[in-house]
């Protein structure tokens, strides 16, 4: 008989190309597995190309709108945890430098071009800080950011919540492994961190 | 740290679980909360201030982490907080596409949403999403887009319903759907503190909304609780299409939805293959796991694994995790002391769905949605579920509580025969025995339902007596006990204790032990136990006495369908004369004996000894045993033996054709003995001894005499050593190059063990018949062999790989005297059906069942047995007669799935095509279409018990010798072209070669030439083929020139056409050169 064999002709599916900082993050050397350098060497240079991916993305904010820094942070992570030696230490290093530089990149932003603007009105509004660098108000930044490094003097564990949220875009959950403490705990401390900021700030506002 | 420290942090700690709390709660309450749980006035107005600013500043940093998903880049787009007060519409009165916009319900990674107020045309609510900017990337525009076109094609209560969408001016798209103010179906199902069956009632719903968005050609991709909402009418609602994405080919990559290696979704409930980003391969059964951790999750309360674990893991340990640790099952969970479910427990086979539905490889899951919720539906009915272990306890189960009074007085009958009452057992097992027989009577007496139900009943009240099986099953602590291990201890019992037995019951207990263990392809174990059931009945009966025979008989099938033809052999034939001296030639028992004795037995002139001595016998006895396949199957095999050795052919190789030194020197039994030497040799020398043997037999004209030895070598134990697909292609080669119906037993049993172990990975769905072994395969005879596509996955939604060419011949297997194994068919598929007793479903619950590709796949198998209905009429023909069915169209898809089953599994010829197939039988009729845009044809009609093969019985039917609608059916497969009629009708009439109605088969082939006549456009090698079938059958029938003269203009049009090369030329050559060496050697006898 003749029945003939049919050629199962499914295509294969071709990735396709992320933007520019997708590329500029993508280069196999800095994150492949074998490559050479441990961890701790990439932390620092992580850091670096961070910021300055960070700061030129909200430099170019009429031609790259869509990607957020924090994004940025988890593309960078996404692809460090490839790694297989990766530590839960590690982890955290990470997430506290690429927070960290997320912290300054916006300060250095809102400090360099930056808009004074009047009132605490802002408070309303930031729902990322990624959208108040945007919004150009350096007044509302440092605002932020005075009443962060007081949130940090006064209760460093909620801080520490608070920064690994707000800077470095993690979720709770994800809060919850790199500092190594329940969910459920993040979500308090949360909670807790952002009514303070929220009532800090709007007292601070207010008060000018 | 200081003691301050701690304490100023514990404190902090504390307030915080009030500020979480409260900010659960409404603003107004918030108060009262506070003043109620915070003693300390300082603490009070402290989280006071801090929740006021919170309430004033509800977005304040509300969105941190919206990228959710590690890898999506996209997200919301950043935009000057200027732009959204403008932009954001949340204030009164502002609202899109005349939708007031009230409040914000919540919001995805892309998009708002709003419940919203339209007053005109008509006044509703709806959830009103809107896409976050109006400047976002095409990627995350277009999938917005799919999400709006996808819920607009939907049409399901279950699914929350699109009306309408559009652009906002300032380009932001939008789209109002229905608004289901409801909790998450995990926390509504706790708050109602449901039952179990409320709660399975409720995600059938789920099921049935997923499984219709699939065949509008959508995967949903994010099935959680939070998506899958229970309204006000108490129905469920899916929600969240937000990164559905659509099925089949080229459909992801064009729309750039979704990039590969993108992991969109919620870590905890997505499958395996989503979480490691194989986006472009997901399919159903993607969203089948999903479903199967929201059941998971609305049983037990958690997920089935760790929700921490699996967010903070990255791709390749998620990966890893899934693969390694299966989760707990919801049973254990739900008994556990940390349990958050109101649930009190969960019956395993529960288990058995959530387990099935979460495997990690998707093979092993339902094919389909509708796979798992008929499962569902069916443990619902107390019916088996197809994940559930294949264990005959759990069958019984299902069956005692379908049908408690029968039982009960099966289990006193049974602990009357434990308590020692081995006479009264025996003599109810006699009457068992008995019945069994009546029924087998009754044949033309269908009508008489209720008796054949009766006796079932008896039947598995036997079993009960003999394994203590009902008894054990109705305790709830049992555990899983596999119908083996039942066994295995009656087997040890009784060997340490069987001097209570009366010898009589003792043999009945061998008898049903070792066929069981038979039917469980256990032969060596079976053969244990026949061979003691044969002692004491020698021993008490004495030897050669019917009843001792009988079992040798029995021992000597079981041998036989083990491939250990020559032990059988051996055996049959030392028996075999005291049978005839006995009982006569004609008898029953004899003549099972002298089929044994003749197959694969080295002395020929026994062997026509036997045959010459039966036949008179047999035409003695007078066309009364005319019905019996046991005188068919003789006929059949003496036939074939007088083909093989008769006095023309021994005459044949005239010695001065063939000098000593040429290469068939040593042809024959030497060349066999070489082989027999292989053990130690490798596969490829063993080839080309092969090869060698099979060229020289092609030569000479002398197939069936090389096949012949390959088969011996095949079933010896020197073939253990050849590689399984070496095995299986010689094992094909010896069986069709020599004319298809050859009794090949043994080959055929080598190449079904291979089939078998080929079909391994689709071997689940056999398995939800009953305890299926490799054995089962039996079965299956290989057409064209190709275990690589049978492995192979099916995708879904066109490209179907072609599955190769497979026939299964039940009644062929009958014929063969396999009765046991034919009768194993039609066990498997009641059982699977849940047919503990024929005719205990209505039309809508076969139907029901039909629905399941997986129970379809069986049902079509237990169908195929109508060729063994001599075995079990009326049985068979319950069967049968219930499954006149037409599927709805829904779920072509599915069935497309599970094609590579139900072609494996489906009686008759069965070519499976690119997109289509047909199976067709003149009982029984299955068109499987699945090419998408049409239904699944499925009439299996009732058999007959006129003991006809199919293509005589349509040829009574029909005016037309073979019923039209298989024509019709090969035609429809093939696109209703005049060319698809010729290719059916020549498919008819190969199939009537194989069983050598060679008149029948003529009358196809010239039907097909008559269309091709009229048809000028014809493929002319469709012709030639025609033609091969032709000259076949002139052959067959003694016209050697005829068919000489076909082959050779056959063969100079596919030379002229495909060149020498070309196999089908190869083809007519060697079938040309074979008749011609026939007729010489027929000329030179003369």
């Amino acid at each position: 008989m003749d029945h003939q064999i049919a050629e199962d002709s499914t295509p294969t599916p071709r990735a396709e190309n992320g933007g520019d900082v997708d590329r500029l993050l993508s280069d196999p050397a800095t994150w492949a597995p074998e490559s050479e350098g441990s961890v701790d060497e990439l932390v620092p240079r992580l850091f670096e190309e961070l910021r300055a991916h960070a700061a030129a993305l909200l430099r170019h904010e009429s031609n790259e709108r869509t990607l957020q820094p924090t994004a940025l942070v988890h593309e960078a992570y996404i692809k460090l945890a490839r790694r297989e030696d990766l530590t839960q230490v590690d982890r955290y290093r990470f997430f506290a430098a690429a927070s960290e530089a997320m912290r300054r990149v916006l300060i250095d932003r809102a400090r360099g071009r930056g808009r004074q603007k009047r009132g605490g009105g802002w408070v309303r509004h930031a729902r990322s800080v990624e959208e108040l660098a945007l919004s150009g108000d350096a007044g509302a930044i440092e605002g932020l950011d005075r009443a962060f490094a007081a949130l940090e003097a006064e209760a460093p564990e909620m801080a520490e919540v608070f920064r690994f949220r707000v800077f470095a875009g993690l979720s709770v959950e994800q809060c919850a492994e790199v500092l190594g403490i329940g969910t459920a705990t993040v979500k308090r401390r949360w909670a807790w961190a952002r009514a303070w900021m929220a009532d800090r700030v709007s007292r601070e506002g207010g008060s000018r | 740290m200081s003691r301050g420290d701690d304490d100023a942090r514990s404190m902090r700690d504390v307030e915080a679980g009030l500020i979480e709390r409260a900010l659960e709660l409404p603003v107004d309450h918030r108060e009262a909360f506070l003043r109620q749980r915070c003693p300390s006035d300082t603490q009070r107005s402290r989280l006071r201030s801090m929740l006021g600013s919170l309430a004033s500043a509800e977005e304040f940093l509300a969105d941190p982490d919206f990228v959710h998903t590690p890898g999506a880049p996209g997200g919301a787009a950043c935009r000057p907080a200027r732009v959204r007060r403008d932009a954001e519409p949340i204030g009164r009165g502002s609202g899109v596409g005349g939708y007031t916009l009230v409040e914000r319900l919540g919001e995805g990674g892309f998009g708002l949403v709003y419940r919203g107020v339209q007053t005109s045309p008509v006044r509703r609510e709806a959830a009103v999403k809107v896409l976050r900017h109006a400047a976002v990337t095409p990627e995350l525009r277009s999938r917005f887009e799919f999400e709006r076109r996808s819920l607009a094609l939907m049409d399901h209560p279950g699914i929350a319903r699109m009306y309408e969408g559009g652009e906002t001016e300032d380009g932001r798209l939008w789209f109002a759907m229905e608004l289901v103010a409801g909790p998450p179906i995990t926390g509504a199902v706790e708050a109602r503190r449901a039952g179990l069956r409320e709660r399975l009632g409720l995600f059938l719903q789920v099921c049935d909304a997923v499984h219709h968005a699939h065949r509008r050609g959508v995967l949903h991709r994010d099935i959680k609780p939070s998506n899958v909402l229970v309204g006000a009418d108490g129905r469920v609602r899916v929600i969240d299409f937000g990164i559905s994405r659509p099925m089949g080919e080229g459909g992801p990559t064009s729309l750039g939805l979704t990039r590969e290696g993108q992991c969109l979704g919620t870590p905890e409930y997505m499958s395996p293959e989503q979480a490691a980003g194989a986006v472009a391969t997901l399919d159903t059964r993607s969203d089948v796991y999903a479903l199967g951790t929201l059941l998971y999750e609305m049983l037990t309360g958690t997920t089935p694994h760790d929700r921490e674990r699996l967010r903070r893991s990255s791709a390749v340990e998620i990966d890893r995790l899934l693969r390694d640790t299966p989760p707990p099952r919801p049973s254990t969970r739900v008994r556990s002391d940390c349990s958050t479910t109101t649930l009190e427990s969960v019956p395993s086979d529960i288990d058995w769905i959530v387990v099935r539905a979460l495997a990690y490889d998707r093979e092993e899951r339902y094919g389909s949605v509708d796979g798992l919720a008929s499962d569902v539906r069916a443990f619902l009915r107390d019916l088996p579920v197809s994940a559930g272990p294949p264990t005959l306890r759990y069958r019984l189960r299902k069956y005692v509580k379908r049908n408690r009074a029968v039982v009960i007085a099966g289990a006193i009958a049974c602990l009357a025969a434990t308590a020692g009452l081995a006479t009264a057992a025996a003599g109810a097992m006699a009457a068992v025995r008995e019945g069994e027989r009546s029924q087998r009577l009754a044949v033309a007496e269908f009508d008489a339902r209720r008796e054949a139900e009766l006796q079932r009943d008896r039947a598995v009240v036997h079993l009960g007596m003999l394994t203590d099986l009902i008894r054990r099953a109705s305790s709830p602590d049992a555990g899983d006990v596999a119908l083996q291990d039942v066994l295995d201890e009656a087997l040890a019992a009784m060997e340490t204790d069987a001097g209570g037995l009366a010898p009589e019951a003792e043999v009945e207990l061998c008898l049903t032990i070792a066929h069981a263990y038979a039917a469980l392809g256990y032969h060596g174990l079976a053969d244990r136990v026949f061979a003691r059931a044969q002692d004491v009945a020698a021993r008490t009966e004495g030897v050669g006495s019917r009843g001792h025979l009988s079992i040798v008989a029995d021992r000597v099938e079981s041998m036989a369908a083990d491939g250990n033809i020559n032990a059988a052999c051996r055996l049959a034939d030392r028996h075999a004369d005291a049978a005839a001296e006995r009982l006569g030639s004609a008898d029953g028992t004899t003549l099972r004996l002298v089929l044994a004795a003749c197959q694969g037995n080295p002395d020929i002139e026994r062997t026509r000894e036997l045959y010459d001595r039966t036949a008179a016998a047999v035409v003695a006895a007078g066309p009364a045993g005319r019905t019996d396949p046991l005188i068919d199957r003789f006929r059949v095999d003496r036939e074939e033996f007088e083909t093989l050795y008769g006095p023309e052919r021994d005459n044949a190789p005239d010695p001065a054709d063939h000098p000593p030194g040429s290469r068939l020197t040593g042809f024959g039994l030497s060349r066999a003995s070489v082989l027999d030497a292989a053990v130690s040799r490798s596969n490829a020398e063993i080839g080309s001894e092969l090869d060698a043997i099979w060229r020289a037999g092609l030569d000479e004209g002398r197939v069936s005499e090389s096949a012949n030895i390959v088969r011996r070598f095949l079933s010896s134990d020197a073939a253990r050593s050849l590689d399984v697909r070496e095995t299986a292609r010689w094992a094909a080669r010896a069986w069709f190059d020599t004319g298809s119906s050859w009794p090949v037993g043994a080959v055929r049993s080598v190449a079904e063990g291979v089939l078998a172990e080929a079909m391994e990975p689709r071997r689940r769905v056999i398995r939800s018949g009953v305890g299926l072994s490799p054995a089962t395969h039996t079965a299956v005879r290989v057409r064209r062999f190709d275990p690589g596509a049978m492995s192979r996955p099916l995708p879904l939604g066109g490209g179907l790989p072609q599955p190769g060419y497979y026939l299964v011949d039940a009644h062929q297997l009958s014929r063969d005297g396999h009765a046991s194994h034919a009768a194993r068919w039609l066990l498997a598929g009641e059982w699977s059906l849940g047919w503990a007793s024929p005719g205990s479903l209505s039309p809508r619950e076969s139907e029901r069942f039909v629905r399941d590709p997986s129970s379809f796949a069986i049902v079509v198998a237990a169908s195929a047995l109508r060729g063994a209905l001599a075995f079990d009429e009326p049985r068979a023909r319950a069967l049968v007669a219930r499954t006149r069915l037409v599927p709805p169209q829904d779920g072509i898809v599915l069935e497309v799935e599970t094609g590579a089953d139900v072609v494996v599994l489906v009686d008759g010829r069965v070519p499976m095509r690119e997109t289509s197939s047909s199976v067709i039988e003149g009982a029984v009729h299955v068109a499987v279409r699945p090419d998408g845009d049409r239904p699944v044809e499925i009439e299996i009609r009732a058999a007959w018990p006129d003991g006809l093969t199919p293509q005589e019985r349509a040829l009574r039917i029909g005016a037309r010798p073979i019923a039209p609608h298989a024509v019709l059916a090969y035609a429809e497969a093939l696109g209703r072209q005049p060319q698809s009629f010729q290719t059916g009708w020549r498919g008819v009439g190969d199939n009537l070669i194989c069983d050598r109605r060679y008149g029948l088969a003529m009358a196809m082939f010239d039907e097909a030439l008559a269309i091709a006549e009229v048809n000028p456009d014809q493929d002319p090698m469709e012709k030639t083929w025609v033609e091969h079938g032709r000259a076949w059958c002139f052959a067959r029938t003694g016209d050697l020139e005829t068919a000489i003269d076909i082959y050779a203009e056959c063969y100079a049009i596919r030379l002229e056409l495909y060149g020498p090369d070309h196999d089908a030329t190869r083809q007519s050559l060697r079938d040309l050169q074979r008749e011609r060496r026939l007729l010489a050697a027929e000329t030179r006898s003369r």
